[in-house]
C-alpha cells in the first residue's frame, strides 16, 4: 500500500454524484460472450474521417484481416473481427437514428488460434511501437474514441512531462474498467511501461476513483518500487473521467480554452486502451473485441463481457436475456451515451456499456416537458468547465446561436450534469448540442 | 483681464474658422457623387428592411436595382405596386421581373404512411430532431415539427393534422425562408407555371424505400424514360425536373408506380 497517497483528490469545480448503480455487475468477472453469427463492423468507430473499406461483397475474411484503411490523419484502421464472407457494405444503424456505411460478416469457417508467446518488446523502437498501435486501430477505448497513435505521437514542440492513466470510470453502471484493473493489473502496468517509453516521460500517475477501491488496493500490490508509477485515490465526482478533470484534479493544472492535454505536459489514457495498446504492440493484436458493461435491472445476467466489435445487441439480447421489454437502450453510460433505435445496432470500440431501462426508469426522464428557465443557477454550481449553461440553453431556446459564443459554447464538455440538476428539466445538453452544429456549419 | 479674454476668443474662433474652411473645401473636393434614382427607388419599396429579396436591406436593393443587377420584383411585401412604381421612377418599359417562385413541398410521407421509430423527448424542433437522426423510419422524409411554419413571415405554411406541411399559393411570396429553415432540405422553390413536381427526396434504394414509406420514389426512373430523359433525369436514385426545360405531359404522373409525382393539370392546360 506504500504506493497509494492517502489524500483523495478531485477538481474544485462543479461535479455532481449521481447514484452509482455499480453494484448490479460490480462482482461479474470478465467473461466470454459467443461469437455473433452476423458482424456489423462500422467504417466510422472514431474521431475523423471513416476508414475506407478494402474488401468487396462476397470476399472472404479471415479474423484480425484489415478491412478499412483508414483515411487521414486522425482515422483509424478497421479490422475484422470474426472469420466469414463479406455479404454486405452499406449503410447500418449506428447508435441514435444515424445511419453510417458499415462492412456485414457472414460467420463462416475456421478459427484460428492467436500466438500465445510473450514476446519481448523492449528491443522496439520509437516508431516500431507507434506503427503497431497504428496498424491494430487503437482508438481512446473511454467513448470519445480519438486515435491513440496521434495522441501518443506527441509533436516535438511540446514537452510531455506526466502520463496519466484514467481509471475513474466515473459513469454510474459502468464497471468495465474497474474488472479489467480487477483482472488484468500486470498486462496494465506493462501497457504503462511502453507508452512510458514512448513519451519518454518521469512520472506517471493512476487515477481511480475510491468507489473502486479494491482495483486500487491489487493495483498496487502489482506495482515495484522502480516502475515510478504513483497511485492517486480520487474523490467520487462525475465527471472525473473526463480527461480536462482528471488533469485538474491530479496535477491541480488547468488545460486552457481550446487546447489540448500536451499543452500542460500531459497525456491521459484509459485503462482500456492501455490494455489494447500492449495487446497491439506485443502479440500485433488488432482491436477486434472489447470489455463491454452490459447491464440494467431488467437484464437477466448482467455483467462484463467480453464483446466482438460489430456484434448486433439483438446477439447480445440473446445471449444475456432479459425479463422484460426495455422502453430505452443506451449505449455507453447513462449521462452522456447516445440511446439506440434498432437491435441491428453493433458494439463498436467505443462502447463501454450497454445499458437497459425498464418503462419506470425511463418514464423520469422528462425532456419533452421541459419549463422555462428559472434562473436558479443550479447549472452553473455544477459545470465542470465553469460555463453558464442557462444562459446558453436560453440562447438555444430562442434561437439566437450566434450569440452563444459570447458563453464560450466550444469549451462544453457535453457531460451533462447541468441537466441532471435543472429543476425545469430543461435539456441544456441538446441546446448546447444544437448550437455547436449551427455554429460549425457557419464556420 | 481683457488680454486674456481677447487672446483666446480670437485662437478659438480663429482655429474655428479655418477647421470650418478646410470642411467646406473638403465636402466639395471629396464628394461622392449619389445617383439621385436610388434614394427614389428606396422610397417605393415596402421598407421592412427584412432581407427577402436576398440583399442587406432595402437601399442595397434599390442600388442593385439601379445598377440592373437585380429583378424589380423580388420585393415581396410590396407586391404588384412595387413593381410598377419602381418602373415608373425608372422609365422601365417590358417585363424587367423574375418569374415569381413559389414554396413546394416534396415529401408525402405523413404520419400514417411512415411509421414513428422512436419515442422523442426532447426540443420540439425539426432541427433538434433531424441531429439524432429523426424519429420518424425514413431517413430523408419530412418530421412534422413545423420550423417551416415557424420561420414564415407570411403565414404561408402550416404543419396539419397529418404532420406534412401545407403551402398556401396565394400567400406564398417565394422568399425562400422555409427552405433555410428545413434541416432536411424538403422545400424547394418551384416556377409558378411550374406543373410537374416529384414529391420525395429519398435517396435510398427501392427496396429500403418501399419498407418504411409505401408512397416514396423507388427510383424506377419509368417518369423519366417515357419522357425521354428530356428536361428530367436521374440523379442517386431521384428524377430531377429541370423546370425551364420539361415539356412533357402527364403520363409520367399516371405510370408512376408508388404515386409520387403530382401533376397539375390546370397549369399543364394554361400553359399550352
Amino acid at each position: 500500500m506504500k504506493h497509494i497517497k492517502i489524500r483523495t483528490r478531485t477538481f474544485l469545480q462543479g461535479g455532481i454524484h449521481p447514484p452509482e448503480n455499480k453494484s448490479v455487475t460490480y462482482e461479474h468477472s470478465i467473461e466470454n460472450l459467443p461469437l455473433p453469427k452476423k458482424a456489423i463492423i462500422p467504417l466510422s468507430q472514431h474521431l475523423g474521417k471513416p476508414a475506407l473499406p478494402v474488401v468487396k461483397k462476397g470476399d472472404t475474411v479471415s479474423e484480425g484481416q484489415l478491412i478499412g484503411k483508414k483515411d487521414g490523419n486522425y482515422s483509424s484502421h478497421v479490422h475484422s473481427s470474426i472469420t466469414g464472407k463479406v455479404t454486405d457494405i452499406g449503410p447500418y444503424y449506428t447508435a441514435s437514428n444515424v445511419k453510417s456505411n458499415c462492412i456485414v460478416i457472414q460467420l463462416e469457417g475456421e478459427i484460428k488460434r492467436m500466438n500465445a508467446d510473450k514476446p519481448d518488446w523492449s528491443n522496439l523502437s520509437r516508431e516500431q511501437i507507434l506503427q503497431r498501435i497504428s496498424e491494430a486501430g487503437v482508438v481512446g477505448m473511454g467513448g470519445a474514441a480519438f486515435p491513440t497513435d496521434v495522441k501518443l505521437n506527441v509533436p516535438s514542440d511540446k514537452k510531455v512531462d506526466f502520463f496519466i492513466v484514467n481509471g475513474a470510470e466515473c459513469e454510474p453502471y459502468l464497471t468495465c474498467d474497474y474488472r479489467l484493473m480487477m483482472e488484468k493489473p500486470e498486462e496494465i502496468v506493462e501497457g504503462i511501461q511502453i507508452i512510458k517509453k514512448l513519451l519518454n516521460v518521469k512520472k506517471v500517475f493512476f487515477g481511480v476513483e475510491l468507489n473502486k477501491r479494491p482495483a486500487l488496493e491489487h493495483i498496487a500490490e502489482h506495482l515495484r518500487e522502480k516502475d515510478n508509477i504513483e497511485l492517486i485515490a480520487l474523490k467520487v465526482k462525475y465527471p472525473q473521467g473526463g480527461e480536462k478533470q482528471l488533469i485538474k484534479a491530479i496535477l491541480n493544472k488547468e488545460v486552457p480554452s481550446g487546447g489540448l492535454p500536451f499543452d500542460v505536459g500531459a497525456v491521459v489514457s484509459n485503462v482500456a486502451t492501455i490494455n489494447a495498446v500492449r495487446d497491439a504492440v506485443l502479440f500485433q493484436k488488432p482491436v477486434i473485441e472489447r470489455v463491454v458493461t452490459v447491464t440494467g435491472r431488467i437484464v437477466k445476467n448482467p455483467g462484463n463481457y467480453k464483446i466482438r466489435i460489430g456484434t448486433p445487441l439483438s446477439d447480445v439480447i440473446a445471449d444475456t436475456g432479459l425479463t422484460e421489454e426495455p422502453a430505452k437502450i443506451i449505449l455507453g453510460g447513462p449521462m452522456m451515451g447516445p440511446s439506440v433505435v434498432s437491435l441491428d445496432t453493433p458494439v463498436t470500440k467505443g462502447t463501454s456499456g450497454i445499458l437497459f431501462l425498464s418503462e419506470k426508469e425511463e418514464k423520469r426522464v422528462r425532456y419533452n416537458a421541459y419549463r422555462s428557465c428559472i434562473h436558479c443557477a443550479k447549472c452553473l454550481m455544477v459545470c465542470p468547465v465553469s460555463l453558464n449553461p442557462c444562459m446558453l440553453s436560453l440562447q438555444g431556446e430562442f434561437e439566437t446561436y450566434d450569440q452563444m459564443t459570447r458563453y464560450d459554447i466550444m469549451d462544453c464538455i457535453e457531460c451533462g450534469c447541468c441537466n441532471y440538476v435543472c429543476p425545469s428539466f430543461r435539456p441544456i445538453v441538446q441546446f448546447i448540442k444544437l448550437g455547436k452544429s449551427f455554429l460549425k456549419k457557419k464556420g | 483681464m481683457l488680454k486674456f479674454v481677447l487672446l483666446s476668443t480670437l485662437s478659438v474662433g480663429g482655429l474655428g474658422l479655418l477647421f470650418g474652411g478646410l470642411l467646406a473645401y473638403a465636402a466639395k473636393k471629396l464628394a461622392v457623387a449619389v445617383d439621385e434614382r436610388v434614394h427614389d427607388v428606396e422610397k417605393t419599396l415596402a421598407g421592412l428592411n427584412c432581407g427577402i429579396c436576398g440583399y442587406a436591406g432595402c437601399s442595397t436593393y434599390a442600388k442593385a436595382i439601379v445598377e440592373e443587377k437585380a429583378a424589380v420584383n423580388l420585393c415581396a411585401p410590396g407586391g404588384k405596386n412595387t413593381v410598377e412604381k419602381i418602373k415608373q421612377v425608372l422609365n422601365l418599359t417590358g417585363d424587367h421581373s423574375r418569374e415569381s417562385v413559389v414554396a413546394r413541398v416534396r415529401c408525402q410521407g405523413d404520419n400514417k404512411t411512415v411509421n414513428k421509430l422512436i419515442d422523442y423527448k426532447g426540443i420540439v424542433s425539426c432541427s433538434a430532431v433531424s441531429q439524432v437522426g429523426g424519429d420518424k423510419a425514413c431517413s430523408y422524409g419530412c418530421m412534422g415539427y413545423g420550423d417551416c411554419e415557424n420561420a414564415c413571415l407570411f403565414d404561408a405554411i402550416h404543419i396539419q393534422e397529418n404532420g406534412l406541411p401545407l403551402v398556401d399559393e396565394a400567400k406564398c411570396t417565394g422568399c425562400g425562408l422555409c427552405v433555410k429553415a428545413c434541416p432536411r432540405n424538403i422545400i424547394e422553390m418551384a416556377p409558378q407555371s411550374a406543373y410537374f413536381f416529384i414529391r420525395c427526396v429519398s435517396k435510398d434504394f427501392g427496396p429500403v424505400v418501399s419498407r418504411v414509406c409505401k408512397k416514396g420514389c423507388i427510383g424506377c426512373n419509368i417518369c423519366a424514360k417515357v419522357n425521354n430523359f428530356e428536361g428530367i433525369k436521374m440523379e442517386d436514385n431521384l428524377p430531377v425536373v429541370d423546370y425551364a426545360s420539361f415539356k412533357g405531359d402527364g403520363t409520367g404522373a399516371e405510370k408512376c408506380p408508388t404515386k409520387v409525382i403530382e401533376f397539375v393539370e390546370s397549369k399543364f392546360l394554361a400553359r399550352k
